[in-house]
């Protein structure tokens, strides 16, 4: 390959691992502004926000998965499906919990638009489920805390809803 | 020629700025992890099947080339990187948008079309009788499995992928039309600390004499970790047989006189 050829292949690869030069936008364009002024106001908006999702879908999971629309206004409708699919496995299994999940070490991953990303420690050690005999079935626990990637949608910078639950399936970081 | 020139030049950067995030599909609410109902893995007869399909930020797409396969890399056996608190908007496991340069093309993290299935499968259990094939009419004769715990390993979407095996329940068939179910494969009497012919959880008395065929099943559950990630629980169990054991029953008269302590040093007596 000619050198010219060579060197302008290296030039083109070099110009394209240069990270992310922000597409220019029309500087009255509200989508200029930023949701969040810095990674920790939207890390204490996410945490606010998991924090009361988690205290309402415990509420639902010690009534056996009863009234489950009560966890709507705090997830997308995408992932409401998904609750309702799991307090249905509640029902059908004749399952509840008595005690309270928790969360520690909540990480923001990624802040895009009103998308936020984060990683937190999950925790179901206070949890104890109970069938319909009253007998306890909790399941083992090998990992007391277990890592979660979440995701958010916010509707404003005090308004942030749930809009992905996954267990973290990478390396364990709790 | 610049164009396919940018577009390797850009695929190579891509390759290398977004790691390819081979993830479990692990879906799961807060409700369902508490009540154990999470789980992407699934027993399938003697067997755990584990499927997996790559994650956000894992694939690529560049709006001037068409679809730009990485797909090779989703194999690359890369450890998952554990998400950062670096300064920036683009961090974590991906779903990051480059823009590069004026060159117009945007390349942005979706998700590879890419899946994978793999089945992991437990060691036979394995059952022996003390005395060793033999037993003494009226006496117990000690039964021990040697089903442990175990790990078989594999690989998923190019990534380590383990499933541990437990055993939980042994289903005794002695072959005299007795049958039971212990919580564990039983010890040797030496291991006890207890004399030969001794009882324990394991053992069993046959009542008359014969050859008997003993039949062992094992219950197992099972975990899977993908990497390093946590143990996940696959819910249900799995059913494994061990190979048939023949146990030959007589009165003691008998076995100790047919015996040879030199050639069975583990034989009864001996």
């Amino acid at each position: 390959m000619p050198a010219v050829a060579l060197a302008a292949l290296v030039a083109l690869a070099l110009a394209a691992c240069t990270p992310a030069h922000p597409r220019p936008t029309p500087s009255s364009s509200p989508a200029a502004t930023p949701l969040f002024s810095s990674d920790a106001e939207a890390l204490k908006a996410a945490t606010d926000a998991y924090a009361a999702y988690l205290k309402v879908s415990d509420e639902i999971s010690h009534d056996g998965g009863a009234n489950p629309e009560r966890i709507k206004p705090y997830v997308t409708t995408h992932q409401y499906q998904r609750e309702l699919k799991g307090f249905d496995s509640f029902r059908s299994k004749a399952l509840h919990t008595t005690g309270s999940n928790t969360f520690d070490s909540m990480q923001i991953g990624n802040v895009s638009g009103t998308s936020i990303d984060a990683y937190v420690c999950f925790s179901s050690v206070n949890i104890h489920v109970l069938n319909d005999k009253g007998e306890d079935v909790t399941p083992s626990r090998d990992s007391p805390r277990i890592p979660f990637e979440l995701a958010f949608d916010a509707r404003d910078k005090n308004h942030l809803l749930l809009s992905r639950s996954d267990i973290w399936s990478g390396h364990n970081f709790c | 020629m610049v164009g396919p020139q940018l577009l390797l030049a850009s695929a190579l950067c891509f390759v290398a700025l977004v790691q390819p995030t081979a993830r479990q599909d692990s879906s799961c609410t807060a409700a369902e992890w508490s009540a154990g109902l999470c789980s992407t893995g699934t027993i399938s007869g003697d067997h755990v099947d584990l499927g997996a399909s790559s994650g956000g930020g894992s694939g690529s797409g560049a709006s001037d080339s068409g679809s730009n396969s990485a797909g090779d890399d989703a194999a690359s056996g890369d450890e998952e990187l554990p998400p950062t608190t670096t300064g920036t908007t683009c961090k974590g496991v991906g779903k990051c948008n480059f823009e590069l340069g004026d060159t117009g093309i945007q390349v942005t993290g979706t998700t590879l079309a890419m899946s994978d299935l793999a089945s992991f499968f437990p060691q036979r259990p394995t059952v022996a009788s003390e005395p060793d094939g033999w037993a003494i009419i009226g006496l117990d004769t000690n039964f021990v499995s040697g089903a442990a715990q175990h790990t078989a390993s594999g690989t998923l979407l190019g990534r380590p992928a383990s499933v541990r095996f437990t055993p939980v329940s042994f289903l005794w068939d002695y072959g005299d039309g007795v049958s039971a179910s212990t919580a564990s494969g039983g010890r040797t009497w030496k291991q006890w600390g207890l004399p030969e012919f001794s009882p324990t959880p394991t053992s069993h008395i046959y009542s008359a004499g014969g050859s008997y065929e003993v039949r062992l099943t094992v219950e197992y559950t099972a975990q899977y970790s993908i990497a390093s990630g946590p143990w996940l629980g696959v819910p249900g169990t799995l059913r494994l047989s061990a190979p048939t054991f023949t146990v030959v029953a007589a009165d003691a008269k008998t076995v100790l006189v047919q015996r040879n302590c030199q050639a069975d040093p583990q034989g009864p007596g001996c």
